[in-house]
């Protein structure tokens, strides 16, 4: 076993597999093996089991032992197998609620942008497929319910973060992306943020060329003569991230009416 | 000429057989457009409606194309409507008397339908049963139970009584009972479950879990520890949590008591050894020292 890449090369990318190779990724605990066999791709999935959020290290290496017995395994049996293949970030299949450690306030008539770090899920595709063969969160995040009561809401994933307002305080971390969120608060009072829910399925994926993944902007405005937000979805990243490549489509179309349901509880 | 014969003959060339045939073909297209409609719509809207919308709808558009073919036939054969409809007004009265059961499975359907309290697909009890509702008919819920058996439940069963939907919202609260000894430290206890439910993905982080007393038994102090899931993952979670807590106290050393008794005998006076039936191996002789010491630790 020989390591082919380690950081800071970013883990995602293309590449191509000879008939009968396989590459083994450890990714932050989660271990990831890719067959390719002359008709069928293969599968194998472990996770440890005391994974922790915060870890962000991983490796690549050839070949293809677990130490235990894969708990997942799976075939995908084609005519003829070619040897493209693209592993890639990609954001939650649902909402992300991220809770800020300590409340946050926007005070009357100011406006602050907060960086906010959702995980993302490890996409692996082959021949440039839509479907993909691999659709792993890196790190299970908790189930959470977001919403005014148990019977009115909506599930999400929920992420603890900093809710940092300086991009210099915002670590590289290969396994999180960044999203800027931007705040205008018109109203007369403070603004308070509790939660904060990420619409993580219609966002696409980016990469800066510092190796920090990033999603489009939100900005949201608290109107000076009511309580409905108004929200919106920047078509481009944050300006001081860079020049950022895009990685990966977001899981749903930018559909304005499942927005519009995301964003009635944007806030909570 | 043999007279049915010719009655035959007549009835062959008369208009009648004309009007006959006409309704009967009225009627087989009328069976042939409720059903291919019926068909489209369920296929054109299944991925809009639920289950059980698809059905109420299904029925509508087929009974409702089918009675009007029926009623076309039925002129095209020479019946006066209003007639037919005040004879079906008294059979109908009579029928009621007749099967009041029926009459009253029937009206209940058309509130459980009306209503919509329980869905195809859903998971509900009535009563002692419990399964996946299949299909919900005018006179009978059909449900499928847990271990694969088909159960009849009659409409106005499930209007009476008390029907619980264990799918109607999304999420649920699992609650796990429990006992510790009472010579462990209650917070101690309580963050060690609460970090069980934490470490578990599929327990939701809100509604946050909580531990809560449920108060003093016998043997132990009786906790509750109630955790919130997605309602498709009740039973998984409720296994794993129970088994993570077994886990979790055995390696913080944390004590789930057995039920125990303390057996105390009172020191009698001497008797005849004749007299003496032998003693239980079990009960313990004590002093009357010892015996206060034991009070004491029971108090405590």
């Amino acid at each position: 076993m020989s390591d082919l890449q380690s950081t800071p090369s970013p883990w995602w990318g293309h590449m191509e597999f000879e008939q009968g190779q396989t590459r083994h990724w450890s990714l932050a605990g989660l271990d990831l093996v890719i067959t390719r066999q002359a008709r069928e791709w293969q599968v194998r999935s472990q996770r440890h089991p005391l994974q922790r959020e915060d870890e962000h290290k991983w490796s690549l290496r050839e070949g293809g032992d677990m130490e235990e017995s894969p708990l997942s395994f799976c075939r995908y049996t084609y005519r003829q197998t070619h040897p493209r293949f693209s592993l890639m970030p990609q954001l939650a299949d649902r909402s992300v609620v991220v809770r800020p450690l300590s409340p946050l306030f926007v005070p009357a008539g100011q406006e602050t942008v907060f960086y906010v770090s959702t995980p993302v899920w490890v996409t692996g595709r082959v021949e440039d497929t839509d479907m993909p063969i691999v659709d792993l969160p890196v790190f299970v995040p908790r189930d959470t319910w977001f919403g005014p009561s148990t019977v009115k809401g909506m599930l999400g994933y929920a992420t603890k973060v900093t809710g940092r307002t300086s991009l210099a305080q915002v670590p590289v971390r290969p396994f999180r992306a960044v999203t800027a969120v931007r705040v205008r608060n018109q109203g007369n009072d403070n603004m308070p943020i509790e939660r904060i829910n990420i619409p993580a399925p219609h966002l696409p994926v980016f990469a800066a060329e510092s190796g920090s993944l990033w999603t489009p902007t939100l900005s949201i405005t608290r109107p000076a003569n009511g309580r409905q937000l108004d929200v919106r979805l920047e078509s481009g990243v944050w300006a001081e991230a860079g020049t950022v490549t895009r990685l990966s489509p977001a899981r749903r179309g930018s559909d304005e009416h499942a927005l519009i349901r995301v964003f009635d509880n944007f806030f909570d | 000429m043999n007279p049915s014969t010719f009655s035959l003959e007549a009835f062959l060339h008369s208009e009648k057989l004309g009007h006959v045939i006409a309704a009967t073909i009225l009627l087989l297209l009328g069976w042939f457009l409720a059903r291919t409609l019926a068909g489209i719509f369920e296929r054109s809207m299944q991925h809009r409606l639920t289950a059980h919308q698809l059905l109420v709808w299904r029925r509508i558009i087929y009974h409702g194309v089918l009675i009007i073919f029926l009623m076309s036939a039925l002129r095209e054969m020479g019946f006066q409507l209003s007639v037919l409809l005040g004879a079906a007004g008294i059979l109908s009265v009579a029928i009621g008397f007749a099967s009041q059961t029926s009459a009253s499975n029937f009206i209940s359907g058309l509130f459980l339908i009306g209503e919509g309290s329980i869905a195809i697909g859903d998971t509900i009890r009535v009563g002692q049963t419990e399964g996946d509702v299949m299909s919900i008919d005018l006179l009978s819920v059909k449900l499928r139970t847990g271990d694969n058996l088909y159960v009849r439940i009659p409409n106005e069963q499930l209007i009476k009584s008390e029907v619980t939907n264990f799918t109607r919202l999304p999420i649920r609260r699992i609650s796990i009972n429990l006992g510790v000894a009472y010579e462990e430290n209650l917070a101690h206890v309580r963050e060690t479950l609460l970090k069980v439910a934490a470490a578990n993905p599929l327990c939701l982080d809100e509604p946050a879990p909580q531990v809560i007393m449920l108060g003093f038994g016998d043997s132990a102090i009786n906790l509750q520890l109630q955790a919130w899931v997605r309602r498709e993952n009740n039973a998984r979670v409720r296994d794993q949590l129970q088994d993570a807590i077994k886990q979790a106290f055995d390696e913080n050393g944390i004590e789930i008591p057995y039920p125990h008794q303390v057996a105390v005998s009172k020191k009698t006076p001497p008797v005849t050894p004749a007299a003496t039936a032998p003693a239980a191996p079990e009960a313990a002789t004590l002093t009357e020292e010892e015996e206060s010491d034991v009070r004491e630790k029971l108090l405590k």
